[in-house]
């Protein structure tokens, strides 16, 4: 955009937010550059901050009027590049409208603000002993509305669900200032589910302005079971083995030799470092005799399926270490490689071992190491593709690499993307995993709700005729972005 | 068991070229629920067969004319279950169909709905286009989850060819409670039980009692009976009429579903109080399910009524059973959501001719 329709959009949005609302200097607009996925860079044409609802509708009815596109930011924490700011494109944080605006005891449900993180959801609710489920692992930032618009995961779906099976209602503000309510606090509406497409949109078809949650009764017991494998396909088929045996984990999480030599270095969580594989089993229930019989159970077959080793979270400070070498993966891995890239394909459980000997073979192949940190009991991987920047063609060799794991995921009946969202990192996998009248189907259903294509345009959705290249979350010589955060 | 997705997408070009819309039909055990007046049908039942299914997958991919019956057979073996509980009306009864209507059972506010548990399906568009929409993982962010509202679209967004759902481990073993109960106290007293953190599937009011149903574990529910002892609810598991209760409502089979008058079901938001002189009224029969989410009223109170308390407390109303001439079936939706309806039809059913005129279709035709 040059610099005079600019200058008149600052102008008008100067008269809709306090001056410290509005963003229009480069060093002010440069920390706003990128989301979680650092790689992608753009400096935003000027960023917003509403304080409240009016001055939203007044921000988009101006860029509706103006025809300026929007991107719409949380916390700026995803890891797909979805809230990537575009030097064309007016970016509107939602940090500001935070507040809890309903907390419902009897119904156990919660409404909110977008900007309302996700950790202080349950904060707010936990004198009532109850909590908010989905956690990505950077709930302690991450917004709810960011959490919506990327359908957010965490270590928990397995057992609770992602946000889709979380949220009750969402209320949006269209490109046309219309504010729609999807879903209720009903257990369902009349006419079609448009709540599901609502949620996972990430900001394509309009602006989330309050979000409600159902809230769910905090699990009085909670046991951790650390089981260590000699080979990692034993551990997948253990994986397999607890949930055919009935048995739902509230979490299921695996990590390869790699891993667990970095976390160890890292945390000193007590993991065996001769271990090819762990698994961490976390159950969760009512009562002590119910959760205990899990473990029992559990335990069982852990060592029937070859567990080497099985240990029990003996207190909540051992649990809480245990977890701490899973959580602390991804920064331990930063410490011994210069750059890494996390990958975020699902796959039909079974074939875990399959897909693990692929991707070690394509890390012959490329000559780059990977770590293997993952969500076991959704299939859920996240490879880390360890490269050194610094050397010319690594990052190139690391992406290519990525895009066949990605590959291989889809052949096995897997998906692209498991939780971190599509954004712009995705696009070219997304014409792997859907055809051309898929994707014409998602084009039209946006078209829908933006005739004009100004909500958060080039994300999410791959045009047809061009899928290309398009990077991927570096990490440089162990610089997460947001490094205070828990990364698993 | 056959594929026939060749045979059905020929049928629907036919029909599309003709201009001659379509009755989608499964197993023809809900003809109760509303239909279209089209004349063709499109019959699905003989596209059945499970697909993919690996217990330790927790999910299954099969034709969407498989009946209930054997798809539940098939998952008794392995010890696992739909989380839905899909009412079963006849032995010809559909997983199609029963997608395609979203009914649950009791357990709904506990184990969710049919929506939760769908993670993909394969579709055929109004025009002939054969979509694949979701997957068979439990988790997948990829693209928008244009499958999901697929349950509850009653086959107007689309005719399901084959499905992929979530299944979950079969309940170990189920307690059933009571306590004889006036409706005016029964919201209260199940909203009571509800904030015990106890291993509820069941909660529901009929016929003068209140009726609670728990899952779980052997060990967990010795540990639940002092507190339902407790909450003055009496243990009820041995007892041939409670099992009779719970079969009756689950599958819909209970006295009040036979009664000749409107039978509506209210959707309400948990813990919201007694419509006023509604679900007490003289001449009403009613049913309170999900502790008190669902509500089904066998009643001639007047629909503006009934469409006005539903909707004023957050919820909305469903002429069921036994139409009223001039009455929509389904709760009017609003101007801004109608539009986005009939657009999106329009995206999967450009010639109109998938189960027409369901969903507040009138402007929609206008339109086009």
């Amino acid at each position: 955009m040059n610099s005079e329709p600019r200058t008149a959009l600052c102008n008008a949005l100067s008269k809709i937010v306090a001056s410290e609302s509005l963003l229009t200097e480069p060093e002010e607009l440069t920390p706003y550059e990128c989301d979680g996925l650092t790689a992608l860079r753009e400096v935003p044409l000027a960023v917003v901050l509403p304080e409240n609802l009016d001055q939203l509708r007044a921000i988009v009815a101006l860029c509706n009027q103006m025809q300026v596109a929007v991107v719409t930011r949380g916390a700026g924490t995803g890891l797909s590049g979805g809230a990537r700011p575009s030097k064309d494109a007016l970016l509107i944080g939602l940090a500001k409208l935070n507040r809890i605006l309903k907390i419902n005891s009897d119904r156990k449900s919660i409404t909110v603000e977008p900007g309302v993180t996700n950790l202080a959801i349950s904060q707010a609710v936990s004198h009532l002993n109850l909590y908010y489920a989905p956690d990505p692992s950077s709930q302690i930032a991450c917004t709810i509305g960011g959490n919506v618009a990327e359908n957010a995961g965490g270590v928990h779906c397995i057992k609770y669900g992602l946000t889709v099976n979380n949220v009750l209602q969402v209320r949006m503000l269209t490109i046309d200032g219309e504010l729609l309510t999807f879903g209720s606090e009903s257990l369902d509406t009349t006419g079609y589910d448009l709540l599901s497409l609502v949620v996972g949109s990430e900001g394509l078809l309009g602006i989330v302005t309050e979000v409600t949650v159902r809230l769910l009764d905090r699990p009085p017991e909670v046991r951790l079971l650390l089981a260590a494998f000699d080979q990692i396909e034993v551990a997948g088929d253990a994986v397999g083995a607890i949930l055919t045996a009935g048995i739902t984990p509230a979490g299921l999480e695996m990590m390869d030799h790699r891993s667990i030599q970095a976390a160890e270095d890292f945390t000193h969580a007590g993991y065996p470092r001769e271990a090819a594989a762990i698994l961490l089993c976390e159950l969760d229930g009512r009562s002590p005799e119910s959760v205990a019989e899990q473990a029992i159970k559990s335990i069982e077959i852990l060592k029937q399926c070859g567990a080497t080793q099985v240990i029990e979270a003996k207190s909540e400070a051992h649990r809480n270490q245990l977890w701490a070498g899973r959580k602390g993966a991804f920064p331990a891995i930063g410490r011994i490689s210069p750059d890494y890239y996390v990958m975020d394909g699902t796959i039909p459980r079974r074939h875990l071992g399959t897909v693990l000997q692929q991707i070690d073979q394509l890390s012959n192949e490329f000559g780059l190491e990977v770590a293997n940190v993952f969500h076991a009991g959704d299939g859920n991987l996240h490879p880390l593709i360890l490269y050194d920047a610094n050397q010319p063609g690594e990052l190139q060799k690391a992406e290519q690499m990525g895009t066949e794991i990605l590959k291989h995921c889809i052949e096995a009946g897997g998906s692209i993307t498991g939780e971190h969202g599509v954004g712009l990192e995705k696009l070219d996998a997304m014409c792997s995993q859907f055809n051309e009248s898929e994707l014409s189907l998602f084009h039209q259903l946006k078209q829908v709700f933006d005739p004009h294509n100004l909500l958060n345009p080039g994300k999410a959705i791959p045009t047809l005729h061009r899928c290309a290249e398009l990077g991927a979350m570096h990490v440089h010589h162990g610089q997460l972005p947001h490094p205070e955060l828990e990364r698993f | 068991m056959a594929d026939q997705q060749v045979h059905l997408q020929k049928q629907l070009l036919d029909a599309c070229a003709e201009g001659s819309p379509l009755r989608i039909i499964g197993g023809n055990s809900r003809p109760f629920l509303p239909t279209c007046s089209a004349l063709a049908t499109l019959k699905l039942d003989q596209h059945s067969g499970i697909l993919e299914y690996q217990p330790e997958e927790r999910v299954i991919t099969l034709r969407s004319g498989t009946t209930l019956q054997e798809l539940n057979q098939h998952l008794q073996q392995h010890r696992q279950q739909l989380p839905f509980e899909p009412p079963q009306f006849s032995p010809h009864s559909t997983i199609g169909g029963a997608i395609a209507t979203a009914l649950t059972g009791p357990g709904r506010p506990w184990r969710g709905g049919v929506r939760d548990a769908l993670l993909g399906v394969k579709v055929l568009t109004g025009n002939g286009s054969i979509l694949q929409l979701g997957g068979s993982v439990v988790k997948n962010v990829a693209g928008y989850d244009l499958f999901r509202p697929m349950a509850g679209a009653y086959g107007s967004l689309g005719v399901l060819l084959e499905l992929s759902i979530k299944t979950v481990p079969m309940d170990e073993l189920q307690s059933y409670w009571s306590t004889t109960l006036e409706i005016e106290e029964s919201l209260q007293r199940m909203q009571q039980i509800n904030l015990n953190n106890l291993p509820l599937t069941g909660m529901s009011w009929a016929d003068g009692a209140l009726h609670v149903r728990l899952s779980a574990s052997r060990e967990e529910l010795m540990a639940c009976h002092q507190k339902m002892e407790s909450l003055n609810l009496s243990d009820q598991t041995s007892s041939s009429t409670e099992h009779t209760f719970w079969a009756q409502l689950h599958h819909q089979q209970h006295p009040l579903f036979k009664r000749t008058d409107p039978l509506w079901r209210v959707s309400l938001p948990p813990a919201s109080p007694l419509l006023d002189d509604l679900e007490h009224s003289k001449g009403t029969a009613t049913i309170l399910d999900w502790g008190g989410a669902q509500r089904w009223l066998s009643t001639t109170a007047r629909a503006e009524q009934l469409r006005s308390q539903a909707e004023s407390a957050g919820g909305h109303a469903m002429l069921y059973r036994n139409p009223l001439a001039g009455v929509e079936r389904f709760h009017p939706l609003s101007t801004p959501l109608q539009l986005i309806h009939q657009q999106l039809r329009r995206l999967m059913d450009p010639c109109s001719i998938l189960n027409p005129g369901l969903f507040s279709e009138p402007l929609y035709q206008d339109e086009a």
